[in-house]
């Protein structure tokens, strides 16, 4: 055990000694921090120009700053003219214009009234898209309330009558049960509430994992070099695999910790405890899946051309970036899928520990089998 | 470059075409489908009393969302299976006595929304706010209906609130469903042809991405050069700049030898003409591998030149808009991705389909190439002088 720690930091040394390593793990939680920052400025994933045809009517008023004032996936530019608004869908500046009439607040009434719905709000797309769909949903969200309450108070005076009622009865009655603010809460599947966090970081955590791989794979290459030139000829064929896990470990050691330091910087970082467990499985998976296929592909050449498909297979695969459906079995196989889906489940947790047994295992095997020959 | 050449390209097209099948996989079931973008939500609890069932009934059939959303009544265990299983986005828990707190006013007793895999992504993030839509029709409608039963009830209408109730739900069932007819759209097509479409963004992305990630391929030759080699060339009069040249122009040819082998792939596979945008590219793969090489002689050892190449690879496509599209980064983050070498590489490969090109963006590869080459010298002659 001595002998294998004094290995450790002697190898840990070795790394440390190259003022570009050290300069390459600082890089890392540099970039996330200056991601984190960026994501504070003004960005969306959907941008609508508006023009209100009377921005001094009330009722357009009071959209106007609903929209404005709220941070979301959209973002608006307010055009002066209709013609402004055109040329920004035109020339690709805005995905969608919504031109406002000046009379607003009359034709939704008038919607009411006469319970035929038409259009009050033009909307001027490219092309129909199933995100543009979304926006729209978002348009007649923002007008409903109002609808709503044309319909109501038309229904009350001319359906049953009540051509009497005073405004401040009827919008009393209304208010009475209305309830504010949003009927639904964000959950992951342990039971934590979602937090808040920018679409731009969203990905950063799946990229770092990636990044831990990649650091694992390096490992390998660092291994297999110093396996060539022969440092480990005098280590018994045991030795050697017990010696390749503890070489992978001293890399892979830094770089949880850099991932740990790195996530709490960008935003995402959940808590101290569950981060650390999670972190330290997935470094110990990582560790078995990389030092498998070094096994398995035999040569450091061979392993460099694997890398970038590992990593594409990573990126697209893995909830980096969208959810991808129907590839279950290859996804079983990536390291980073369980890390990224363990953050908020015990059942991955467990489903890594038992993913690293088994390619531990399997390492053996190979070692074993290609010792023999 | 012989000596490696055959090893790097066999795995490299062995690559392309796990690759190619992957990419084939995710734009035939994946982001581009109806399906992908359609989300699955299953339902836990009974909503059969409350105005959720007759608004998820609505969104599932009647509905314009019919075409965004898919509704499935689960038990709490199917659904955290399901969920697993990525074969619903999300489920939503229906908390009992919910009716009687929303008709009190109250928003005390939240319906929870327990969302996909992994962290906070676009696609939860997406459905929040949808879940947002949902609450203000919920809201808005049921605050109609028990505002017109207190105005029944204080003027001696009680009577007729059943009928006049009904009456009501109807009209805003029918002003609910034909909510989108608010909007009169008005499609103007494809505007111009300088844009590329969603799948040729990706294409050209992916495949930037890709001969970015080509860098590492190299980590094994590179990190075995030595710097004796390098000494004695120079003391034969063979010095830095020469080197350097004739070693990028091995390496390029390397890279774009790889490169083509993918491409006749896919023209064949696909029977595309795509031979004609490698030879549009080839400026991109001599910039991509300069900034390679240049690496790869700024850092020794295989662990740190590794580790640099992904990092630089992923930071600046990222910052470039590979991955999400540039337009929705803050200005200043954009206006950096326009700048970097990435963003020149990608604005120059859009050019090379619309058939657009500009001499700026063809000039921006030439002097990042040039740059990153003059560098790369720079560096060996240190290298050969500090001995």
């Amino acid at each position: 055990m001595r002998q294998i720690l004094t290995r450790y930091l002697l190898l840990n040394k070795r790394l440390f000694k190259k003022f570009s390593f050290i300069l390459i793990l600082c890089l890392v939680p540099v970039l996330v921090g200056g991601m984190h920052l960026a994501s504070n400025e003004e960005s969306s994933i959907f941008k609508v120009a508006i023009y209100m045809d009377n921005p001094e009517d009330e009722l357009s008023k009071e959209i106007m700053d609903k929209l404005l004032s709220k941070q979301g996936v959209m973002r608006y530019v307010v055009c002066n003219s209709e013609v402004e608004a055109r040329e920004y869908v035109n020339d690709y500046s805005v995905d969608a214009a919504w031109i406002f009439p000046s009379d607003l607040k009359e034709k939704l009434a008038n919607v009411a009234l006469k319970r035929s719905v038409k259009p009050v709000v033009t909307v001027i797309e490219r092309w129909e898209t199933i995100s543009l769909i979304f926006t729209r949903e978002i348009l007649c969200n923002t007008l409903y309330p109002e609808l709503s309450y044309d319909v109501y108070e038309s229904f009350v005076r001319v359906d049953m009558g009540l051509t009497d009622i005073t405004d401040e009865e009827l919008r009393q009655a209304y208010d009475a049960t209305l309830v504010e603010g949003n009927l639904f809460r964000l959950e992951y599947p342990d039971g934590q509430e979602a937090e808040d966090i920018s679409y731009l970081l969203a990905p950063i955590r799946g990229i770092l994992a990636i990044w831990l791989v990649l650091c694992g794979f390096a490992a390998s290459m660092y291994f297999m070099q110093d396996e060539q030139s022969g440092t480990f000829s005098r280590m018994s064929a045991r030795g050697r695999f017990a010696m390749s896990y503890v070489e992978h470990a001293v890399l892979l050691a830094d770089a949880t910790v850099v991932l740990v330091v790195a996530c709490w910087l960008s935003g995402t970082f959940t808590t101290w405890a569950r981060e650390i467990v999670c972190a330290v499985l997935f470094a110990i998976c990582t560790m078995a899946f990389c030092n498998f296929l070094r096994l398995v592909i035999g040569k450091p050449e061979r392993l460099g051309s694997v890398i970038p498909l590992a990593l594409l297979g990573m990126m697209i695969l893995c909830p980096v970036f969208v959810n991808v459906k129907g590839f279950q079995t290859i996804q079983y196989l990536l390291p980073a899928y369980y890390y990224l889906n363990s953050i908020h489940s015990d059942y991955y947790l467990y489903r890594m520990l038992v993913y690293s047994g088994v390619l531990v295992m399997l390492s053996f095997v190979v070692d074993r089998v290609r010792n023999r020959r | 470059m012989f000596k490696t050449f055959p090893v790097v390209f066999i795995i490299t097209v062995a690559m392309a075409v796990c690759m190619g099948g992957l990419t084939y996989l995710y734009m035939k079931n994946g982001i581009f489908s109806e399906e992908q973008q359609k989300y699955h939500i299953g339902i836990v609890g009974d909503i059969s009393d409350s105005f959720l069932g007759f608004g998820v009934y609505a969104v599932e059939s009647l509905d314009d969302s019919r075409f965004m959303i898919e509704f499935e009544n689960l038990t709490k265990k199917e659904a955290e299976t399901k969920l697993r299983q990525g074969e619903i986005t999300a489920y939503v828990c229906v908390p009992d006595g919910l009716v009687e707190s929303l008709v009190r006013g109250e928003n005390d007793k939240k319906i929870t929304f327990v969302t996909s895999q992994g962290q906070k992504g676009i696609t939860s993030i997406l459905m929040e706010e949808l879940s947002d839509i949902a609450s203000t029709l919920i809201t808005r409608s049921q605050s109609a209906v028990y505002g017109m039963q207190t105005i029944s009830w204080n003027n001696g209408m009680g009577d007729t609130l059943i009928d006049n109730e009904n009456e009501l739900c109807l009209q805003y069932i029918a002003m609910i469903l034909k909510r989108t007819r608010l909007c009169e759209v008005e499609d103007i097509g494809v505007a111009n042809d300088l844009s590329i479409s969603v799948e040729e963004f990706y294409f050209c992305s992916l495949l930037l991405f890709f001969i970015l990630l080509l860098g590492i391929n190299s980590s094994y030759l590179f990190s075995h050069r030595n710097n004796e080699l390098s000494k004695f060339m120079a003391a034969r009069k063979i010095g830095a700049v020469k080197q350097t040249v004739s070693e990028y122009f091995s390496y390029v040819c390397l890279l774009s030898t790889c490169i083509l082998g993918i491409f006749v792939l896919i023209s064949i596979i696909f029977e595309g003409q795509v031979i004609g945008f490698f030879v549009r590219i080839i400026p991109v793969i001599a910039m991509f591998a300069a900034m390679q090489f240049l690496i790869y002689e700024f850092v020794s050892g295989i662990v740190s030149s590794i580790l640099l190449q992904f990092i630089c690879s992923v930071s600046m496509a990222y910052v470039s808009g590979y991955f999400y599209p540039e337009r929705f980064f803050p200005e200043s983050v954009k206006r950096i991705g326009e700048l970097l070498p990435t963003g020149v590489a990608l604005k120059y490969a859009d050019a090379s389909i619309t058939g657009h090109f500009t001499v700026g963006s063809f000039a921006g590869i030439v002097v990042y190439g040039i740059l990153f080459l003059g560098l790369s010298i720079i560096i060996r002659k240190h290298k050969i002088q500090r001995g």
